[in-house]
């Protein structure tokens, strides 16, 4: 029975898999917080000038404040999760490398076991 | 003699049926194999599973909400003494996050979507409480309907990114 298993070569592959994974993950958080960011400023900019021109009064002006800057925790908790999710995705890719290293190798060890009984 | 020579053939029997390497490799094989069934099969979770009912419950919140928003914007704005038409509203709001707050605690890893569902619950209290003091004015209704779909969104966004890959 013979049991090839590369590690430097599944170790490599175990990295790319993850390093690609959570680029990826990385990179959607980063598109959705930077929008959202950039909306709350805006929003918060339009209150204001409600504010100043009188639409709104000073009290109204401030209840959407809060509720903006609520709305942004409610951002921030997604884009944490979103990096979580990314780390979990990486590491399962990494795992479904190594799982398909070992499989192979133990397919081959098996396929040349010879049993004496 | 009989009994030496049946002796002699058993061990013969026995030292061809032990063989210490082909018996270390099966030990081998069958260890990996516990190995990957053990450890290697199941992927790793840090985060709560999607959920279709929260996903489906939060969507029917965000358009109860719009049809609250729309229904004061057409009446021209709601003043505090016009609260009282909209109570049926806020308790439903309540009821259906207290209820989605219960189911997503139930779940392990679930304490972003707990958040974000307070931070909800917490701008339904501020809308009420605003709107029972000074009113909701028609200008400020798209600024709040930006800031509860915001965060409608961000509720959204997570639990559709726990589906996965």
């Amino acid at each position: 029975m013979k049991f090839n298993l590369d590690i430097n070569k599944v170790a490599s592959d175990m990295l790319q898999a993850s390093a690609s994974s959570l680029i990826k993950g990385g990179e959607q958080a980063s598109e959705y917080a930077s929008h959202e960011y950039a909306q709350f400023i805006e929003d918060i900019e339009h209150v204001q000038t409600m504010a100043e021109q009188g639409t709104i009064s000073a009290a109204e002006a401030q209840a959407l404040v809060d509720q903006h800057k609520m709305s942004m925790q409610a951002v921030l908790l997604c884009v944490e999760g979103l990096g979580v999710i990314a780390v979990q995705n990486a590491i399962n890719a990494a795992l479904q490398v190594l799982n398909t290293a070992i499989a192979a190798a133990l397919g081959t060890a098996v396929k040349g076991l010879k049993f004496h009984l | 003699m009989v009994s030496k020579l049946a002796f002699a053939a058993n061990k013969r029997e026995l030292n061809r049926m032990y063989r210490p390497r082909e018996f270390a490799a099966t030990l081998l094989a069958v260890g990996f194999l516990l190995w990957m069934g053990a450890f290697g099969c199941g992927p790793v979770t840090l985060i709560a599973p999607y959920d279709q009912k929260i996903d489906d419950d939060v969507t029917n919140l965000q358009k109860s909400t719009a049809e609250f928003f729309t229904k004061i914007e057409r009446q021209g704005g709601s003043t505090r003494e016009d609260y009282k038409n909209y109570t049926k509203f806020y308790d439903d709001a309540k009821v259906t996050l207290s209820g989605l707050s219960v189911r997503a605690n139930a779940f392990t890893n679930n304490k972003l979507t707990t958040a974000q569902l307070e931070v909800l619950s917490e701008q339904f209290r501020l809308l009420e409480e605003t709107h029972m003091k000074i009113g909701v004015s028609r200008e400020a209704v798209p600024e709040y309907e930006k800031a509860f779909n915001r965060t409608f969104t961000a509720i959204l966004t997570l639990e559709i990114a726990k589906k996965g890959p």
